[in-house]
């Protein structure tokens, strides 16, 4: 167990070094970029003297070292600055972002595992045949598909024949109807279903592929040929004893990938004018907005870093070979 | 696995729950305004009264703070939800908003504005004139600071004053040639609202948040109930507006990052409005009768533009206005507006446009599309066409020069195709180097705003009615500011201040032509075409009308709601 518990200190360490590599990174990074953050006041026409004095409201007089030493004890803090150009406190935009973008990225990630292990079982219990490699091309098809294309093919075609929104988190003007909290949450999942049905299709093709490899490992074990000579139907093997066995590498995936759906939430977000973290980063490259840039960079890092250390302690509880 | 699945549905659901319980249900006021079409214009079918007017753009505002902003849409915003003392009418004549009536001191010095009595911010504050002269005089006081994106509206003012609660004197250095035009765009704030976020010189201004409190105080038509960036803003009719209420309870604009995301929330009727249609799909909504097209000239003009700064180091020739007229005539604008607008657009010479009324230089005509014409002037200049067909420069340089563009521009793309295979023909080669928009900028005025290093590029200007504005954009001191042409010219500049300070609007106008016309001689730019504004709403509205959404004047919102029966 000791073993176990250094395991999880050694990863630990790691997730918080790697943190901190890119919080440095993200300093140098942005600082290197032309222009600072008195350059986005939109004060072409201000004298030098204000120009001075917001520098040094923002501590730009002050040497990089000092400079450095602040933004970590800021940051480290919380206080991630405030946006070059709605002037207001990155933090508070942020938080808004994300809590419209975890409900979408769970949801997707939902019907990717739903999809992903339908086809991925189908095609390891029917080995060799047309719906095997049906499955796994179907899966393979729509990973290769361009996220944003994919987006706007739904944007296209499925979109007005099925009634969906294709923008925006909510009905904005259901408030003035005061339907309730049912009609409301129904909106909120209506308009969430295009965005999240791309991270479904897009990623699906990853888990029916280990799926299918986990299956077809675990339906080759004497216990499902025991399950077999026992009786049991197709169903009762496939689900009790088959799946159930496969689905180590599965959970491990999910939170893998969860941590990078983030990032790749741009391209979906962008196109379905989804106010979430990834427009929020969209928006701010165009606005060379700095501090939201370097806030975004930071909150993908740490899911990131955070999903993995995650993954890792899982593996930990459910593979017990890993302690030892 | 089933309770993995079952955990992440779980979460789904508790935080769209979570992100529900941020909005606050609320209806509308229904008092004010709630008749049928008002505004004392008999001639305008009648309308149902309320409703909620939901436009679609993709081109949102980048902010709500007038100390910050600077998008279109953001100054349309300001329009609806601030008072101005004057404002354009449909036809861009200028008529009082919050003022009633003004009159002038003999020497033009001293402007002085009688207000229409019993208007109110949104949050019930009386409105006086203590807000005007408290908007005037901290936009003059900070003029080189936080406020220097609006002080352009009040240039040369001295001082605003308030000798009672219904008057607004204006005291101007010297006598100002456009002084209600420019007057158009002071948009008045609430004091008991800013004057507290002013803060050490200023400081506080470029940090104003005007929905901090929950809804933007507001004192026009309308005031800011809801802002989002990047979603929907929502206008509500402000209940103390000293002026004809809106038909309808609220507004709403959404904002869109593709049109196809937008056109496909208009099909599927989340939208009533969209202010923008391309012209490509124009030919779809037009024959469906579901909707309305309004289809009317714009400010918009596509434009090539040539560094000029005299001390440019390299490819010199391009300084010479005779090689700049023989590429004009490598400019076939009719093929653009037919290729790139689908036919609605009109081929410009100036950067001004026939709503610029009086003030566009109607001698000045587009270069004839003619490349022999052009090849003779470049023969004749001595730029002899070499083996591959690319003219070479006394210097032994070839004519061949990149083009920025920026990415953000719809139609550029094709617009350079059809541009560089004429000029090929001419002997000069181009490649386009494509860029957003803030990059583009940048490396127009590199190194450092020196204006050194870029040839040509391709950009759009969008103009004002009053001339003012388009015709400093290429004066010396915008070098590092509105500039992206470097030229500079002290004559043209000399004649930009006169035009500044002349009273008599006849004098005004030849020094304005003037101007135009020497700008047509050394052509920093070449104009291409004005574009068409089409946009598109739904049948069921009615009176919107041209040039509606444009921003250019103030809407008429007691005429505007869904038609009766």
């Amino acid at each position: 167990m000791r073993a176990g518990w250094s395991y999880v200190g050694r990863r630990a360490l790691f997730a918080l070094i790697t943190i901190l590599v890119a919080i440095s990174l993200n300093f140098v990074l942005f600082r290197l970029a032309p222009g600072d953050r008195t350059s986005a006041l939109r004060c072409q026409a201000c004298t030098a003297e204000f120009k001075e004095q917001m520098r040094a409201d923002f501590g730009l007089d002050k040497s990089i070292p000092e400079q450095y030493v602040l933004y970590m004890r800021q940051t480290l803090t919380g206080d991630l600055g405030s946006s070059f150009v709605t002037q207001q406190p990155v933090t508070g935009d942020l938080w808004k972002a994300i809590r419209n973008t975890v409900p979408m990225i769970l949801l997707g990630t939902v019907i990717s595992i739903a999809l992903g292990l339908i086809t991925g079982v189908v095609a390891a219990w029917r080995r060799g045949t047309l719906v095997d490699r049906g499955s796994v091309w179907t899966g393979l098809l729509f990973y290769s598909l361009p996220t944003q294309w994919l987006a706007l093919m739904l944007i296209l075609y499925v979109a007005t024949p099925l009634g969906l929104p294709t923008s925006d988190i909510g009905d904005p003007y259901l408030a003035y109807s005061n339907p309730g909290w049912w009609p409301e949450l129904v909106d909120r999942l209506r308009h969430m279903i295009l965005p999240a049905a791309t991270i479904g299709l897009v990623l699906f093709g990853e888990y029916t592929l280990i799926v299918r490899s986990s299956m077809l490992e675990a339906l080759g074990e004497d216990y499902i040929m025991t399950a077999r000579a026992k009786g049991l139907s197709n169903w009762q093997i496939v689900t009790r004893h088959a799946l159930r066995n496969s689905l180590l590498p599965i959970v491990t995936l999910i939170f893998l990938s969860l941590g990078f759906i983030f990032g790749g939430t741009v391209l979906i977000e962008t196109v379905f004018n989804y106010p979430g973290i990834g427009l929020e980063i969209y928006q701010s490259v165009y606005d060379r907005d700095y501090p939201v840039l370097q806030a975004g960079f930071l909150l993908l890092t740490v899911s990131v870093v955070v999903m993995n250390f995650l993954a890792d302690l899982l593996y930990f509880k459910l593979d017990p070979r890993v302690t030892e | 696995m089933k309770r993995i699945l079952t955990l992440l549905l779980a979460i789904v659901v508790a935080s769209a729950i979570a992100a529900c319980g941020g909005g606050e249900s609320t209806t509308p006021d229904q008092g004010g305004g709630g008749s049928s079409a008002g505004g004392g214009d008999n001639a305008a079918p009648a309308v149902q009264p309320g409703g909620i007017f939901r436009m679609g753009t993709t081109s949102g505002p980048d902010s709500i703070n007038p100390f910050v902003s600077y998008s279109a849409l953001s100054y349309i915003l300001y329009t609806e939800t601030y008072p101005t003392l004057v404002q354009y009418g449909e036809d861009f004549e200028i008529e009082g908003d919050w003022a009633e009536s003004w009159e002038t001191s003999d020497d033009g010095l001293v402007w002085t504005f009688t207000l229409k009595q019993g208007g109110a911010w949104s949050d019930g504050t009386p409105m006086t004139a203590e807000d005007a002269a408290f908007t005037g005089n901290l936009i003059i006081q900070y003029a080189d600071g936080p406020a220097s994106m609006l002080a352009p509206f009040l240039t040369y003012a001295q001082k605003v004053e308030a000798p009672d609660p219904n008057t607004v004197v204006i005291t101007y250095e010297k006598p100002v040639g456009n002084v209600l035009p420019q007057l158009q765009q002071f948009f008045i704030l609430p004091k008991h609202v800013v004057e507290p976020v002013v803060g050490n010189k200023g400081k506080g201004l470029k940090k104003w948040d005007p929905v901090a409190g929950g809804s933007q105080v507001g004192g026009g038509t309308f005031f800011i109930k809801q802002y989002e960036e990047k979603g929907t803003t929502i206008l509500e009719r402000n209940p103390g507006y000293y002026g004809t209420p809106a038909n309808v309870d609220a507004v709403g604009v959404t904002v869109y990052q593709n049109a196809d995301a937008m056109l496909a929330a208009l099909d599927g009727g989340q939208l009533d409005a969209v202010d923008s249609l391309p012209p490509t799909l124009v030919s779809k909504y037009e024959n469906d009768a579901k909707y309305q097209l309004q289809i009317g000239d714009s400010t918009f003009i596509y434009d090539i533009g040539f560094n000029s700064n005299p001390d440019k180091p390299k490819r010199k020739e391009l300084l010479d206005p005779k090689v700049r007229e023989a590429l004009a005539h490598g400019v076939n604008r009719e093929a653009i507006i037919d290729t790139v607008l689908n036919g609605y657009g009109k081929p410009a010479a100036t950067m001004f446009t026939s709503l610029s009324g009086q003030w566009l230089n109607t001698d000045i005509q587009p270069e004839a599309f003619d490349l022999d014409l052009g090849n003779q002037i470049l023969d004749d200049l001595g730029y002899a066409k070499g083996s591959d067909g690319i003219r070479s420069t006394p210097d032994g340089g070839k004519m061949e020069y990149e083009v920025i563009t920026p990415d953000s521009v719809d139609g550029l793309d094709r617009m350079f195709e059809i541009i560089a295979a004429d000029w090929e023909q001419l002997g000069v080669k181009v490649t386009q180097k494509k860029m957003d928009g803030t990059a583009a900028f940048e490396a127009i005025g590199a190194p450092d705003w020196k204006y050194e290093d870029f040839d040509i590029m391709m950009w759009d200007w969008v103009g004002y009615i009053d001339p003012d504005f388009m015709l400093s954009v290429i004066t010396c001191d915008q070098w590092g500011g509105w500039s992206d042409t470097g030229y500079c010219n002290p004559a043209y500049d000399e004649l930009y201040k006169q035009q500044a300070t002349t009273v008599d609007q006849e004098a005004r106008r030849a020094i304005v032509w003037e101007m135009q016309q020497i700008q047509y001689d050394d052509k920093p730019y070449i104009q291409i075409a004005q574009t068409l504004n089409i946009a598109a709403y739904t049948a069921d509205w009615t009176n919107l009308k041209d040039p509606f959404l444009l921003g250019l004047s103030k809407i008429p919102w007691e005429q505007i709601g869904r038609a009766q029966g």
